[in-house]
């Protein structure tokens, strides 16, 4: 650690020295002076790795109160073996997946990770994890409940299976928990909880509030009246200002609702600042959009999510016990109205600790918050059992534990077994029963009476009874996969139980061979590498006077080459490579199944791409996305960059007002713009359907309305920069131009058309350029504002399908290969664009 | 001449809207973040809740490592602007006043590296920086977000020196300068403005990136901000008080940078010139 | 000192288009050399190659005999003037004036001393401590010059610095640097397009066309003895008229106009070159006259300009102040003293003979 901040150290310094010699020393040494400078960097990264003391790296996935005890067990192991120091890191689930993933494959990684078992199932087949069996006894392992250690087989154990995570908890399952301030009674089957659920449901819908409406209502109303009869009274000035002597209407419309927009922005706030929170109260909560917290009524109504007659792994969705849970868990909110729309996690959980939700169904891992809320009085109890079966809602259970990275080696797999031992031994599982009411995997442990004492883990035990294990393979991502947008469609009211069931059972099919699929390299592998090569010869030929030219140019003009190496090598190392390496493995096999050992396959992975119906869906959406974004921000920009032109009071403070959805960092305002568009919580629907009278839009629920949110952020995130560069451009407009068009008589909307417009197009049409680009590649928007392509996988555009694709169902050779194709798609629209435009000189 | 001033009021209109529109969802950050309790969701408009605290920002302060997020992401993205600036400075310059073999197609590739999805380079990029002992270091962090920030600082800068009229170059090397002096005592000064632009969007790239910082970085002492507050965030439980109260320091020094640029802004961004 | 010599330089550009072909100049010392032509004829890639700024793709560049190919254009001892002045708009008058001293290690107090001497002379004293952005024009081009001056260098180039001022301010530009030339007596290297300047300021003038050197000589050479027709159509103003025709038997025949010249070249096609003040109207006609139509009368009150109608083609003629014309009516034109040249057809057409074998002055 020191050491590394020394390296940084030195390049700062190192720097300040080079910069002062730049004004007397000619150009050659200098430039050599900042290429030293960065081999001095790479050395001062590459010596960091020599550290004197051992260390074991192990990442993990636990919660800020289980990380308390995992540090605790961490800092006794270290006093234990002071030889060894541990690095421990934090990383969400998915995060962790991907990265380890990473990390093995590029040979380095965490020698431990510690994750719930189903982890094992992709990791398993790739072969990036160890056999723990060598260091583990027979009689060692005997004293662990056989459900905490995952078996499975990977492409060095061939047939037989070794162990591959030892668990040190099992659970991760789900319950309910009640809110006793709420409920007094214990739900003893599923129409009970239904009953009770509705019982304690009391929804005021806001259109319908009277009392602080009225005051809403007439305020901001006669101001929009008063605003209204204003701007009517001077249509003709306002038309002139955007374009026409005629009143244009829409322009007219344009303007008043803008301005009501903004007075009830201000407005509203400060006249409700004393609505009651309290109003709404939920009978049941979950996670609704999410199929794992559905599997419980899967199971209820006598279902499960594979054939158990099967030999070899089957889903089984279309059973009609699935079809039933289906119908049940869609009833409650369209029938029994007991939770709000569009559900998801933070909302139940935000709900239920506010008091404003009766019951939650939740996981082990959130129950300690709720126990220990002063304000909640919570009590955790098994999930009921369903009327028309009988069944116990069943919840899927898994036991979380560490595996071995396939990298670490030699003394370092050592200390992490020693590591991993002192984590699984009594004494850290006592401590995590006690503090974390985590139920251990030792089974001297189990027995123990402290279970029965403390009723949550009385009722975590009987609810781990009545659960069933998590699958551990790999499969059960694609299950996921394919239930969750038919799933999320049903609960949008888009397809019924049956046709869900159905769809999903075929996607889950579909996904599973997809994912197991083995490309075999053809042929065409010799064919496709000798045209490679005669294409590569071929641009050489082609090219072959630009060659010999370079070659004489360097000696006549090097200070040129010289100027430009260093931002060029850069960008050779950290993106010309990865680039190849990318163009490589989109004709390759690399999956689940080919992981570290892909091989160059040919042309499948295009032909798939450019097979599939869904490509050309979702092309055509990414296309409208991009319009309509690029078109937007544009016109905005434009717009105020016009109203910013001139003599306006105040016009810095507008400028830096505008700027700030650039200013903050997009991952946070995306984040704030999907709360602002939630349908019960969301300012956008509080003001539109609670003000307004608006009818009330289901934004991230319904695919269309989850698009356009998607859209309407991309903009508000993009068109400050289209202002400054619109109003750059304008700047640089001779003012006699303007001048000249007065007395021609030209109107004002004249002057922008003929004007503006045609002397701005040198710097809109780069900025237009960038825009579509980063447009088209922008994951972020959409990811976070529609959490990833939801609902129903219906929001994707191509780079969020890509990462789909490649992170969800680890189609690396799939991934690539689309990611080819957007790649050619934006080259040539740049190149026909800048061509099309003759801005060709702008750019090049 | 003076405008209407009907003229002066629709400006005005326009422009009030926006910025409240630009302003309230920057606002609800700090609601959320003033609000006890970890409540993202709340049907409370109000930008000041009733029962509003500092828990969450003292919470940063006093139990987070966030000083030290906050300096490394301070060290990472300061190196990233000093070493953006400098490439681009002398990268932009070459593209813009020499012809050299290979200068379109340099062009077009630094748009073209601007093509690919970005998601897809993670994995090549992570096996290249492990294959060069970078995992974990700064540097690593600091090449790929120079790299990134490369492209755009360089088309920017060629862009801002081709408004620069090259007489004024040739005028100095007449008056005894090398090309070199004649770049760094005359040219250099005059494209301040594209420089302010450069540094302020490198220091942007680095400051709020947490893709590749996840992949790099891999112990929490080297954490950069973005990576520090997406710990808050996750999956099954989110500290939102704190994220948000991160959220806005962070946005703060961008923000206050962004003020007082602003003026640069305008006339320093100059992707493909306008002449005079 | 201050020679220059040039010797068989080229400028090829690398898409093959050669700006400048074969130029051979020597400039002597203290002499003031203008080169002229019409824009993209070579003048200013020459100016620019003697300068440094632009390599030289053949033959070789001396001043005061060195052969300065491979020089910086710092190190030529040599000062530029722009056309659009160049001057560093973030440093001050006094700043832009010293930079060239300074770069050179002149220390502080010389360059203080040399710098108000030639605001003195170009009356800068009181705009010294303003920046480029705060003056007119015509203070910048003044500046401009300052610049170079300050400097006292082998030789000056101005590379067409009075192209972007007002018509008056370049009358008055023109005749201070006149002035300036004979004060200080360097040698100056000058490229304008304009003719009247290249005539008023030269010695010597170098008419240049589509990168090759026509003619070199004084004013008043190129003005009676243009060695082709582009210098000739390009040197005075109203420009030479030319009349297309035929020669047989020692005359020359164009339509009804037909007039003896001195040999019996055989030509279809060749040219008469006639100047406007060489011409003049006469009441009567005869073979060797034009019978023309008067197109438009310019009246200036101490000459007028006539523009007729020959034949399809436009002749112009510089007569007297109140001579009695009008639009639209028949007059006849006679060549002065025999004052004419004939050429070879074609845009460069080489001097056949003139009227008077030399009608120079002296």
């Amino acid at each position: 650690m020191s050491q590394r901040d020394d390296g940084a150290a030195t390049g700062i310094s190192g720097t300040r020295s080079a910069e002062g010699r730049h004004a007397k020393r000619t150009a050659v040494p200098d430039i050599l002076s900042v290429l030293g400078l960065l081999i001095v960097f790479i050395q001062a990264g590459c010596s960091s790795d020599s550290n004197s003391t051992r260390s074991v790296t192990l990442w993990h996935q636990m919660s800020p109160a289980e990380r308390e005890t995992l540090n605790e067990a961490v800092e006794r192991f270290e006093r234990d073996n002071p030889q060894i120091r541990v690095n421990v890191l934090y990383k969400e689930t998915e995060e962790l997946r991907s990265g380890f993933q990473a990390a093995a494959l590029a040979g380095t990684g965490p020698d431990l990770i510690y994750g719930p078992s189903d982890a094992v199932g992709a990791f398993a087949p790739m072969g990036i994890i160890q056999d723990l069996g060598p260091y583990y006894s027979d009689n060692e392992l005997g004293l662990y409940s056989g459900d905490a250690l995952t078996y499975a087989t990977t492409p060095e154990s061939k047939e037989t299976s070794s162990l591959l995570q030892i668990g040190d908890r099992i659970g991760n399952h789900l319950a309910l928990i009640v809110n006793r301030n709420i409920v007094n009674e214990i739900p003893r089957n599923s129409d009970d909880l239904i009953r009770i659920a509705k019982q304690h449901t009391r929804i005021r819908r806001m259109n319908k509030e009277v009392k602080p409406g009225f005051l809403i209502w007439v305020l901001p109303g006669l101001v929009f009246i008063i605003a209204c009869g204003l701007l009517w009274s001077q249509r003709a000035n306002i038309g002139q200002f955007f374009g026409d002597s005629r009143m244009n209407p829409l322009a007219f419309l344009i303007v008043v609702l803008a301005i009501f927009v903004s007075i009830i922005t201000i407005v509203y706030p400060f006249l409700n600042n004393r609505r009651d929170d309290g109003v709404n109260q939920y009978g049941l909560v979950f996670n609704f959009i999410e199929p794992y917290f559905a599997v419980p009524f899967i199971t209820g109504h006598g279902g499960w999510i594979f054939d158990d007659k099967a030999q070899s792994l089957q889903p089984a969705l279309d059973t009609p016990a699935v079809v039933n849970a289906l119908a049940f868990v869609r009833d409650l909110r369209e029938k029994h109205n007991v939770l709000p729309a569009g559900c998801d996690y933070e909302m139940a959980d935000t709900l239920f600790k506010k008091g404003q939700a009766a019951m939650i169904i939740n996981g082990d891992w959130s129950w300690g918050d709720y126990v220990a809320n002063p304000k909640l009085d919570a009590a955790v109890i098994p999930l009921p059992a369903i009327v028309s079966t009988g069944l116990p809602m069943a919840p899927m259970v898994a036991p979380r534990g560490y595996s071995l990275n396939i990298n670490s080696l030699g003394q370092s797999r050592d200390d992490a077994i020693a590591l991993m031992k002192h984590l699984l031994s009594k004494d850290v599982q006592q401590k995590n029963l006690t503090e974390l009411k985590a139920l251990p995997s030792l089974l001297s442990l189990s027995v123990e009476s402290s279970h029965l004492a403390d009723p949550t883990l009385r009722a975590a035990a009987t609810q781990r009874e009545q659960g069933r294990m998590m699958p551990t393979d790999a499969e059960m991502r694609g299950i996921w996969e394919a239930m969750r947008p038919h799933y999320q469609a049903l609960l949008g009211g888009d397809t019924t139980p049956q046709e869900a069931a159905t769809s999903m059972q075929a996607d889950a099919i579909r996904n599973i061979r997809r994912m197991n699929e083995e490309l075999k390299p053809g042929l065409l592998v010799w064919v496709l590498q000798g045209f490679a090569f005669i294409v590569a010869c071929g641009f050489l030929w082609w090219q072959r006077g630009n060659i010999t030219r370079f070659f004489g140019d360097v000696r006549t003009n090097p200070l040129a080459y010289l100027l430009v190496a260093p931002a060029m090598l850069i960008l050779v190392i950290t993106i010309v490579y990865p680039f190849l390496y990318n163009i490589a493995l989109s004709f390759s096999n690399m999956s689940l199944r080919q992981f570290r050992d892909w091989q160059l396959i040919g042309l499948q992975n295009y032909g798939e791409v450019l097979t599939e119906p869904t490509f050309f869906v979702i092309l055509f959406k990414t296309i409208i996305w991009t319009l309509v974004c690029v078109v937007m921000s544009v016109a905005i920009g434009l717009l105020l960059a016009v109203a910013l032109n001139g003599n306006v009071r105040g016009k810095s403070i507008y400028q830096v007002a505008l700027i700030l959805p650039w200013a903050i960092p997009a991952y946070i305002t995306a984040l704030t713009w999907r709360g602002m568009f939630d349908a019960e919580f969301g300012a956008i629907n509080l003001i539109g359907n609670g003000v307004l009278g608006l009818p009330a839009v289901n934004w991230l629920g319904e695919p269309n309305a989850a698009f356009a949110a998607c859209i309407i952020t991309n903009v508000w995130l993009g068109f400050p920069f289209m202002m400054v560069i619109t109003l750059g451009g304008m700047q640089g407009i001779p003012r006699d131009l303007y001048e000249a068009a007065r007395i021609d008589r030209v109107s004002r909307w004249g002057q922008f058309r003929h004007i503006t417009l045609p002397m701005l197009k040198p710097v809109l049409v780069p900025a237009i350029t960038l825009g579509t680009i980063w447009t088209f590649n922008n994951i972020n928007v959409v990811w976070l504002v529609s959490a990833g392509g939801q609902p129903s996988d219906k929001t994707h555009i191509l780079v969020s399908y890509v990462y789909k694709a490649v992170f969800n169902l680890y189609r690396y050779g799939y991934g690539a290969a689309l990611s080819m194709i957007i790649f050619v798609l934006l080259l040539g629209f740049s190149l026909a664009f800048l061509n099309k435009t003759k801005a060709t000189d702008a750019v090049a | 001449m003076k405008e209407p001033i009907k003229i002066q009021a629709a400006r005005h209109a326009v422009l009030v809207c926006f910025a409240m529109l630009a302003l309230y969802p920057a606002l609800n950050v700090l609601s959320i973040s003033l609000r006890p309790g970890d409540r993202l969701r709340s049907t409370d408009l109000a930008i000041i809740p009733d029962d509003w605290s500092m828990d969450s920002y003292i919470n940063l302060f006093t139990e987070q490592p966030f000083l030290t997020w906050m300096g490394n992401s301070l060290l990472v993205s300061l190196l990233v602007t000093v070493f953006g600036v400098t490439l681009s400075s002398i990268g932009g310059y070459a593209f813009s006043r020499f012809r050299f073999v290979g200068h379109r197609a340099g062009m077009i590739t630094l748009l073209t590296t601007q093509m690919f999805p970005a998601t897809m380079l993670m994995l090549p990029l992570y096996v290249m920086i492990a294959k060069l002992h970078l995992v974990d270091t700064f540097l690593g962090l600091l090449l790929f977000y120079t790299a990134t920030a490369m492209p755009f600082c360089l088309w920017q800068m060629k862009g801002f020196y081709d408004t620069i009229p090259v007489s004024l170059e040739e005028a100095a090397r007449i008056d005894g300068c090398s090309r070199w002096q004649a770049f760094t005592r005359v040219t250099l000064p005059l494209a301040v403005p594209g420089l302010v632009i450069t540094a302020l969007f490198s220091f942007m790239t680095a400051w709020s990136e947490y893709l590749v910082a996840a992949q790099v970085l891999q112990s929490s002492s080297m954490f950069t901000l973005p990576l520090g507050l997406k710990g808050f965030q996750e999956t099954m439980s989110s500290q939102w008080g704190l994220y948000a109260a991160g959220a806005m320091i962070v946005s703060l020094p961008v923000v206050i940078l962004f003020m007082l640029l602003s003026r640069y802004l305008v006339s320093g961004l100059t992707l493909g010139g306008v002449k005079e | 000192m201050g020679i220059i010599r040039l010797e068989h330089v080229y400028k090829r550009y690398d898409d093959g288009y050669v700006a400048v072909q074969d130029a051979n100049l020597t400039i002597e010392d203290g002499e003031f050399l203008v080169l002229v032509g019409p824009s993209g004829c070579g003048k200013s890639t020459t100016l620019r190659m003697i300068a440094g700024l632009e390599s030289i793709s053949d033959g070789d560049v001396y001043i005061d005999g060195d052969r300065v190919n491979d020089r910086e254009p710092g190190d030529r001892d040599i000062a530029m003037v722009f056309q659009n002045y160049a001057l560093y708009p973030h440093m001050t008058v006094r700043a832009n004036m010293g930079f060239g001293l300074k770069m050179r290690g002149v220390s502080g107090n010389i360059i203080e001393e040399r710098v108000k001497d030639a605001a003195s002379i170009l009356s800068l004293e009181d705009l010294l401590d303003r920046r480029p952005k705060e003056m007119s024009g015509g203070q910048r081009q003044r500046v401009a010059v300052g610049r170079a001056i300050v400097r006292q260098p082998a030789a000056f180039l101005f590379d067409e610095p009075l192209s972007n001022l007002d018509a008056k301010l370049r009358v008055q530009m023109r005749t201070e640097l006149s002035r300036l030339h004979q004060r200080l007596g360097t040698t100056t290297v000058y490229v304008t397009h304009d003719q009247v300047e290249a005539m008023t300021l030269g010695h010597r003038i170098v008419v240049m066309n589509r990168g090759i050197i026509q003619q070199v000589d004084t004013p008043l050479n190129l003005y009676h003895q243009p060695l082709n027709r582009f210098v000739a159509g390009f040197i005075g103003s109203p420009a030479m008229n030319f009349v297309e025709g035929s020669s047989r038997a020692g005359r020359f025949r164009s339509g009804e106009m037909e007039m003896e010249i001195p040999e019996a070249w055989a030509r279809d096609n060749v040219t008469l070159g006639v100047r406007p003040e060489d011409l003049k109207i006469i009441d009567s006609s005869a073979s060797d006259t034009l019978a023309v139509r008067v197109d438009v009368v310019e009246r200036m009150g101490n000459e007028t300009i006539g523009y007729f109608d020959f034949a399809g083609q436009p002749m112009v003629a510089r007569l007297a102040g109140d001579v009695a014309l009008s639009p639209g009516t028949m007059t006849t034109l006679a060549i002065r003293d025999a004052r004419w040249h004939l050429f070879e057809s074609g845009e460069e057409g080489t001097r056949l003979a003139s009227g008077q074998a030399d009608h120079s002055p002296g």
